[in-house]
């Protein structure tokens, strides 16, 4: 079964860069541009791993992980947290709340990779998708 | 209650994480311009982004001055967006990106200092220019660069937090 990773993340840049980043790999991306949509797709398609941004409008990243650990279905979804920021306390915020790992931004793509690639089977396309052939079943 | 940062702190905090997110993000180098140099000679159009910090001993916020050209050549190498020119949008949530990435590191020397604070989201505006320093009290810094042939303007200011 393909994975399914959900970015949450509002600047459409970095969305845009994970798409492409995970674009060669048997997965398939989701979006969302902050906290609250991100638990609305998270309730709807499950994800396998949630990227989760740090900062953002509406519901910001902690406030969005707090409710997801509520959430008897999701709570147990692995996050990696993406940040502007590397500070000792919050990154101890977020360990509280069981994120599994987190990338600086800018993150390097082999770095997040590797990353990924400890949660969920990253494998490479045999063959290139085109906009017009239906996903892999 | 720890000092306020001095402008020397300031202008090194800034410029350290500036250069280290445009090589990091974009591969641009960048070259700090001889003090006042620059603002009259930033090009218009251009985007003023900013992104504040709030914390309980010090509060303050970044400003960024880019040209839109700029811009533009940072969303085509960044994106390889090489069929359709990149949107306004795009080139402004870029340079929000840029900017919080840049307050982010900006945030962490000011923690490592003694200051904790929380970021705010960036917000991007047309800006008429010339874009110049004002004159702030207190801690205060004001840089200007030069990346990829483009002229960048860096305010990075500093304040006690209300009690």
């Amino acid at each position: 079964m393909t994975p399914l990773i959900l970015s949450v993340d509002d600047s459409a840049t970095v969305r845009s860069l994970l798409s492409r980043l995970f674009r060669p790999f048997e997965c398939e991306l989701c979006e969302a541009s902050n906290g609250e949509e991100g638990l609305a797709v998270a309730a709807q398609r499950r994800p396998d791993l949630i990227l989760l941004d740090y900062n953002m409008p509406v519901l910001d990243g902690i406030a969005m992980l707090r409710r997801l650990r509520e959430d008897p279905v999701l709570k147990r979804t692995p996050v990696i947290m993406l940040t502007a920021e590397s500070g000792p306390a919050s990154m101890a915020t977020v360990a509280r709340l069981g994120v599994r790992d987190y990338v600086t931004k800018p993150f390097r793509d082999e770095q997040l990779l590797a990353k990924v690639g400890r949660i969920i089977p990253l494998v490479p396309r045999t063959t290139e998708r085109t906009s017009d052939s239906p996903p892999t079943p | 209650m720890k000092p306020l940062p001095s402008a020397e702190a300031l202008h090194r905090f800034g410029g350290n994480a500036l250069t280290e997110v445009l090589l990091a993000w974009l591969q641009f180098p960048a070259t700090e311009l001889a003090s006042g140099s620059e603002p009259a000679t930033l090009p218009e159009p251009a985007l003023l982004i900013t992104v504040t910090w709030h914390g309980d001993t010090l509060s303050g916020a970044l400003q960024l001055v880019v040209p839109d050209a700029f811009a533009n050549h940072a969303a085509q190498v960044l994106l390889d967006s090489d069929s359709a020119a990149p949107t306004d949008a795009l080139r402004r949530d870029l340079c929000g990106e840029l900017a919080n990435m840049v307050a982010g590191r900006i945030a962490a020397d000011l923690r490592s200092a003694g200051h904790s604070s929380t970021l705010g989201t960036p917000t991007v505006q047309p800006v008429s220019l010339p874009f110049a320093d004002e004159a702030h009290p207190l801690g205060t810094t004001f840089t200007a660069w030069r990346c990829q042939g483009f002229p960048i303007g860096l305010h990075v200011r500093c304040q006690p937090s209300p009690a």
